[in-house]
């Protein structure tokens, strides 16, 4: 029997609405969770993590121990990014097994004979030792050790120069000086809420929408809800109502703990931000109701929804990794991945005061159009499901 | 030799019940292919090294010396110049823009001050929006500014050491042990292994018993004869095989996808990977035996799931950690894991090295089993 095409009733939809919402609120640990985990994961951002090297464990094997190798390896120290490890000081063995179990990540060993041979105008070469399994922070820390030991090559050289009675005026140092726009404490929770929003609407809009409409189908309900005059489009509004309005709570809960304890700022617009917002969403439902329509069960619900939304969405995004270091298949692949647009643009929202849809309009653009595929296409394959 | 086979038999059924479900419900292909096609992603996704960002230089000096600087920066695999300016109005709307994330700029007068002995000062302007990778392009760039400064300084040297003679100096001798070229790629796809054997056995075995619950299979359990310990076992053996097979054929993948080295045993990596595979089945189960529906567990399962991977020092090291949350990593199955597996595949880490790692998840497997099966029981009672 096809139903007519009229406008979808609202008096039949607030049923369908209230049970799905009974459901929601009767499960009161996911509950709670869907609420408490983003503020977890902006604590957890906001004092845990970083990717600031500093204090890195450094083993130093003084074979010369006079006054100029303890100056220089009192300088690794003042640096603030080192820490020397005191439990295996001066012994090549220690350090070696400790560098080994990850108690240290670089050793330096000062040859003997540094001072005499200082003295003596030649030159000393010292050994810095990294464990590469821990690439990136040996990588900085290398560099680190190079001009720690370059700076203090210099200084003993214009030392040297002076006390011949040169004058070492015409030896310059040319320095960097770091600026940073935007984001001048380079907090990471900055940075995070909008990865953030977006991993948890992916979450709840897509991971939990699928769930819902694949349970119906495994309890086999759905021939149950074709059986009364419901429209299967009311049936399906109803449904995911509920889930958005959990949706959009969250955000909230992000921004305003977001803004108000962690102090991010919000140099933006809120409307270019509801709009991006809401636009994120329509696409994240799309998904989600576009892969329930095609699991057979929840399992498989789960890992597709999780494969096809949440994964990409935390790897592919720009969110954790720069998109710019991928190779480059892989980049025009982060293209077709809704949360890239949808970070992009509220990263700009909340730092680059000023910008609003003359700046974005792409992003936007991008948005709505994936929005529309993936409904459209969910919409007819659920049609065909249930006629 | 009776009591072994009592106990064994009704298992065996269990576990051919177990089988039969995931074939029908394709979960077994699922099992076996998207941890594979998760590793691959990952493996060509995660890394830490920052390379290509968008730069702009302004060069406001335009003579051979600021010229050799911005060459350097042109000629790093770390940075993608998009323009040379000279004009300094123009650096604020490329950054705003998001056209560029970071401006090397060279004042005026840089090659006259270098020449007179004055302190020339080189400006790094960063986008600060992505903090991470600000910190890290911000401090690769004065790093190579310092280069710059000591080519500078040794040139100048040696028109001085024509005067007066040879000068003492000290340079760096650096060696990398384990992972020689530090790829990035040999650190993260070991990790990622893990990551994914972790996520898949959890978040699958703590739908299995939920899924019993929900279609009401439980009680037909509970009148059969077969105790809570059985019906375990039965439970996780197929995942503990599956995730076992998984490693070998992720692993192998790798290799020849990202030409990860490993110098260690194979043997002992699948050794200590039950014990990981082990603690997570544990963790699923209980999780399953104290939820409700599939929906919750699933919810439970990446509750528990995000702080784990977040500090188990797989992306972030637990070094730069506040000391409390430090701590907290001690309660943290993957942290263990992580030492493992990179330890075996990048510094051939012997079974001894790695004995407190695996007393770890040796403790925390008996612990978490002790807890499912105490839990599982309440459930059928």
């Amino acid at each position: 029997m096809k139903t007519d095409r009229g406008t979808l009733d609202i008096r039949r939809i607030m049923p369908v609405m209230k049970k799905e919402f009974l459901h929601i609120v009767r499960d009161k640990r996911s509950l709670a969770i869907a609420l408490l985990a983003p503020v977890v994961l902006l604590i957890l951002y906001a004092y845990a993590i970083t990717f600031d090297i500093k204090k890195i464990d450094l083993g130093v094997v003084d074979y010369d121990n006079s006054p100029m190798s303890r100056e220089l390896a009192q300088k690794f120290t003042a640096s603030g990014y080192f820490e020397v490890n005191k439990n295996c000081l001066n012994s090549m063995k220690k350090c070696v097994g400790a560098l080994r179990v990850n108690g240290i990540k670089m050793i330096l060993v000062i040859p003997r004979n540094m001072s005499s041979d200082i003295k003596m105008n030649r030159n000393v070469k010292l050994q810095v030792i990294g464990d590469g399994s821990d690439a990136n922070t040996v990588s900085i820390g290398i560099g680190y050790a190079g001009a720690i030991i370059a700076r203090q090559s210099q200084k003993i050289l214009l030392e040297d120069v002076r006390s011949r009675g040169f004058s070492s005026g015409s030896i310059s140092m040319i320095e960097p000086v770091p600026r940073v726009w935007y984001n001048p404490e380079l907090k990471s929770v900055n940075f995070i809420i909008p990865g953030l929003c977006a991993i948890i609407m992916m979450l709840i809009s897509a991971l939990l929408t699928s769930l819902t409409i694949v349970r119906e189908k495994e309890q086999n309900t759905f021939e149950q809800l074709a059986a009364t005059p419901l429209k299967p489009l009311e049936i399906m509004a109803g449904k995911i109502v509920p889930y958005i309005a959990l949706c959009l709570l969250d955000i909230v809960i992000i921004i305003t703990v977001g803004t108000l304890w962690f102090h991010v700022p919000f140099k933006g617009n809120y409307i270019t931000f509801a709009i991006f917002t809401l636009l994120f969403l329509f696409c994240a439902l799309g998904l989600g109701l576009l892969i329930s329509s095609i699991a057979p069960n929840q399992q498989i619900a789960v890992m597709g929804t999780a494969l096809g939304t949440l994964l990409p969405s935390i790897l592919l995004s720009g969110f954790v990794f720069p998109i710019a270091s991928m190779p480059f298949i892989i980049q025009l692949l982060t293209y077709l991945v809704p949360a890239k647009y949808y970070i992009v643009a509220l990263r700009t929202i909340f730092l680059k005061a000023g910008t609003g849809m003359a700046v974005l309009w792409g992003e936007a653009l991008y948005l709505l159009i994936f929005g529309v595929i993936f409904l459209t296409a969910s919409a007819k394959k659920f049609k065909k499901t249930i006629d | 030799m009776n009591k072994f086979k009592e106990f064994f038999i009704p298992v065996k059924h269990v576990i051919k019940k177990e089988v039969i479900e995931m074939k029908r419900s394709k979960m077994l292909g699922i099992l076996l292919a998207a941890p594979l096609l998760q590793a691959v992603v990952f493996g060509f996704v995660a890394t830490t090294d920052i390379k290509h960002v968008n730069t702009v230089i302004c060069d406001e000096d335009c003579t051979v010396i600021s010229r050799q600087l911005a060459d350097k920066f042109l000629n790093s695999e770390y940075f993608n110049t998009t323009m040379i300016i000279r004009d300094p109005e123009a650096i604020e709307p490329e950054l705003d823009a998001n056209r560029a994330n970071i401006c090397v700029r060279i004042p005026v007068d840089f090659e006259k001050d270098i020449k007179k002995g004055k302190r020339a000062a080189v400006q790094i302007i960063g986008d600060g929006t992505d903090s991470n990778s600000a910190t890290q392009t911000m401090t690769r760039a004065q790093l190579m500014v310092n280069d710059f400064s000591e080519r500078v300084f040794a040139v100048k040297l040696s028109a001085v050491k024509n005067v007066i003679g040879p000068l003492p100096s000290l340079s760096m001798e650096e060696r990398v042990w384990y992972n020689p070229e530090l790829k990035s790629a040999n650190v993260m796809v070991p990790g990622v292994i893990g990551l994914i054997l972790s996520i898949v056995t959890l978040v699958i075995m703590s739908l299995a018993i939920v899924r019993e619950k929900e279609s009401g299979n439980i009680e037909q359990m509970v009148v059969t004869p077969i105790t809570s310990i059985q019906i375990i076992t039965g439970k996780i053996t197929p995942y503990i095989i599956i995730g076992l097979i998984d490693i070998v054929t992720v692993v192998i993948t790798c290799g020849i996808l990202f030409k990860t080295p490993f110098e260690g045993s194979f043997v002992l990596l699948l050794t200590l990977s039950s014990f990981m595979i082990l603690v997570n089945l544990g963790v699923g189960i209980f999780i399953s035996t104290i939820s409700a529906t599939q929906q919750q567990a699933m919810f439970s399962a990446i509750f528990f799931l995000l702080p784990n991977v977040l500090l188990s020092g797989f992306l972030f090291p637990i070094k730069n950690m506040p000391l409390v949350l430090q701590w907290l990593t001690y309660i943290i199955p993957m942290r263990y894991y992580m030492v493992i597996i990179r330890g075996i595949f990048l510094k051939n880490l012997g079974f001894f090295e790695l004995l407190p790692e695996t007393a770890a998840l040796f403790v925390y497997g008996l612990v978490i089993f002790t807890m499912a099966i105490k839990a599982f029981k309440k459930t059928v009672n």
